[in-house]
């Protein structure tokens, strides 16, 4: 089993500074860093890309605010609405997603980018995120904030408590494996769309694995709406990949 | 030099001024329920034995007042029986809960680490810690004894029955093979489960009010939903109750005043059936007559904390300090009734009753246990005093026992 220790905190006069923050930053600064070198790559103003960066992150930080305030006690928000400006609960991963991607359709509709344009920055983004995830549930597993189930397995960590699976830590060494596995395929090129794909399939399939290891009470659509995601946008890159393959195939007969 | 426009700086600047956020205020990220939030609100314990009123701190206990102070009166708790853990002293007359209102999920109380403190939620603390034992120089036979409600599995109705002196009191029709009878601690209505048709294509549970032994109301269950155990928390809000299932199987939380369920507990022992809570409300025991093992739940993160190596467990009965669990087992013949330790949940002791024991129940003052058991056609009566095992002769199919205060 895997010993308890306690988030490190580094004090600092009035402020506490959290290893959980500290990593959260951390992984906002390397995915901006993953992505505009990956978008300079593939011929992308990097200014461009990094405004619609900016704007998912920024979207989905508030998507992630808001859905956690509001998710954490419906009826309190059913109540007062208003609660989501002074309530300070947290974040949660699924609300960061919808902001995110809302916000990235919007900057895409508003700078007019085909289907396929957008597909490619998503894309180029989507491909960082198993890299970055890893990085910000390293902070969850610090933070031990992600109780799952009481048991004896052997990646069990010993709570005060008593032993229980940290469903952070469990992420941060699947999201290791991912990661790799992306680094992996992305060494041949892939229709535009394949990553974004893939990671939302493999991380959904896996998040609705990782309910079952929930102290809460299963939530399983957070990872199903990964995996719907994931397909629907796998449906598009055949849609999308088909045209150029045909072209390209038809490209000698026409020299 | 990077030219970069107007609107790419402003984004920017957010973007930085969010890490700051991030990395300043975030301590945590989601599911981020501290013991505050867990636990809102106030709890007594005794320190130094003294009752002191405390609350969560974020993470931290946090003592509020070590004196009478507001609502809180010292002299409502007694630490001098239990140093760990106070009595509310107008446990046995339902008081009103003096220092607010219900508190949402804080039903279950929370595990004590040992040492001089425990915790004792608002809403659960009027409950009787104390044996309820019958005052000195009781009469053998008193019209204010407790009556008895009974299931009859074959008939579909349920009996009550009036222990002093014995009889029928009246027999009511409820829905399709009904299985358990648990009554509200008001004793104002009993909840029934039944399986319903042997097809399994949904029973229900069934609502009687003693006031005039009437169904009051029958919830029916959907397609494949079996229900079998049944328990009522000691604040008479919930019902846990057992879908009986190969697979599939669950407890499921029904909310008594809205008659609705609020949440299914999955993964539990296979044919859950015997279902019964601590006392406190904070633990769910769970029995299977052909499982390999006895869960106990936590009722408030509604998780199995511990599986008791017993088998074939058909139902579990507490005293009424929660110390010791007795549960009873069919896996040898004759059956057998196992007394756990509920802190270290080690069996200390092992009586033997008759075949295929189904239903236990510890009644007057913690002494004596009611066992029925099926294939004898017998009722074992456990004296924990004496040590003993009685027995009398039952009518067919003794399933199901309820005492009414």
């Amino acid at each position: 089993m895997i010993p308890y220790y306690p988030q490190p905190v580094l004090h600092l006069g009035p402020f506490s500074i959290h290893a959980f923050g500290v990593l959260g930053a951390l992984a906002v600064l390397v995915a901006f860093w993953i992505i505009l070198r990956r978008a300079r790559r593939m011929g992308i103003a990097m200014e461009e890309m990094f405004q619609f960066l900016c704007v998912m992150y920024l979207c989905g930080l508030i998507g992630a605010f808001f859905a956690m305030t509001i998710m954490a006690d419906p009826h309190a928000f059913l109540a007062n609405p208003g609660r989501v400006f002074h309530v300070a609960v947290g974040i949660r991963s699924v609300g960061g997603l919808i902001g995110g991607l809302l916000a990235g359709l919007a900057w895409c509709a508003y700078h007019r980018l085909s289907l396929y344009e957008t597909l490619r920055r998503f894309d180029i983004t989507l491909y960082a995120v198993p890299t970055v995830w890893m990085v910000g549930r390293l902070g969850c597993a610090l933070a031990h904030d992600h109780r799952g189930l009481w048991t004896t397995n052997w990646i069990a960590v010993k709570f005060p408590e008593g032993s229980r699976y940290d469903l952070g830590l469990i992420e941060f060494l699947f999201l290791i494996g991912m990661a790799a596995l992306f680094w992996a395929l992305d060494r041949k090129a892939r229709p535009v769309g394949f990553f974004f794909a893939l990671y939302g399939v493999l991380y959904g399939a896996f998040r609705i694995w990782l309910d079952t290891l929930h102290a809460e009470p299963l939530r399983y659509y957070e990872g199903a709406a990964y995996v719907v995601i994931g397909l629907l946008i796998w449906s598009m890159v055949w849609k999308l990949d088909r045209p150029r393959v045909e072209e390209a195939e038809a490209m000698p007969a026409a020299v | 030099m990077i030219h970069l426009t107007a609107t790419t700086k402003i984004v920017a600047g957010a973007v930085a001024l969010s890490l700051g956020w991030i990395v300043l205020a975030a301590c945590d990220c989601e599911n981020s329920d501290t013991r505050e939030d867990a636990f809102p609100g106030f709890w007594v314990t005794c320190i130094d034995n003294m009752p002191t009123l405390m609350t969560y701190s974020g993470n931290s206990p946090t003592i509020v007042t070590a004196n009478s102070s507001g609502n809180f009166n010292q002299n409502e708790y007694d630490c001098s029986r239990d140093s760990s853990s106070p009595q509310y002293k107008n446990s046995e007359t339902s008081a009103s809960l003096p220092l607010g209102s219900q508190v949402g999920p804080s039903l279950a109380r929370p595990r004590a680490g040992g040492g001089t403190s425990a915790y004792v939620p608002e809403p659960v603390r009027d409950l009787p810690f104390s044996p309820d034992v019958p005052p000195l120089g009781t009469a053998n036979c008193q019209a204010s004894f407790p009556d008895v409600l009974h299931t009859n599995h074959n008939e579909n109705s349920v009996t009550r029955i009036p222990t002093c002196p014995f009889g029928i009191k009246a027999t009511i029709p409820v829905f399709a093979n009904p299985l358990q009878v648990a009554v509200t601690p008001d004793g104002s209505t009993a909840l029934v489960t039944s399986y319903g048709p042997l097809t399994a294509s949904g029973g229900a549970v069934t609502y009687i009010s003693l006031s005039n032994n009437q169904v009051t109301n029958t919830v029916m269950m959907s397609s494949g939903v079996t229900p079998n155990g049944l328990a009522i928390s000691p604040d008479g809000t919930t019902a846990y109750i057992g879908n009986f299932r190969p697979t599939g199987q669950s407890i499921l939380v029904m909310d008594i005043a809205s008659q609705t369920i609020t949440a299914t507990i999955p993964n539990v022992v296979t044919y859950p059936s015997g279902l019964t809570l601590t006392p406190d409300g904070s633990q769910l025991w769970v029995a299977s007559p052909v499982g390999m093992e006895t869960d106990v739940l936590d009722t408030l993160s509604q998780t199995i904390v511990f599986r008791l190596n017993v088998q074939q467990s058909t139902d579990i009965a507490f005293n009424s300090t929660g110390t010791m669990a007795y549960i009873t087992s069919a896996l040898n013949t004759p059956g057998q009734v196992f007394a756990v330790n509920t802190s270290t949940y080690q069996v200390v002791n092992t009586y033997t009753v008759g075949n295929t024991p189904s239903d236990i129940s510890m009644s007057y003052g913690d002494r004596f246990l009611v066992v029925n058991n099926e294939t004898d056609v017998i009722v074992s009566v456990i004296d924990l005093q004496q040590n003993a095992v009685k027995s009398v002769q039952a009518g067919a199919n003794p399933r199901g026992i309820a005492f009414l205060r």
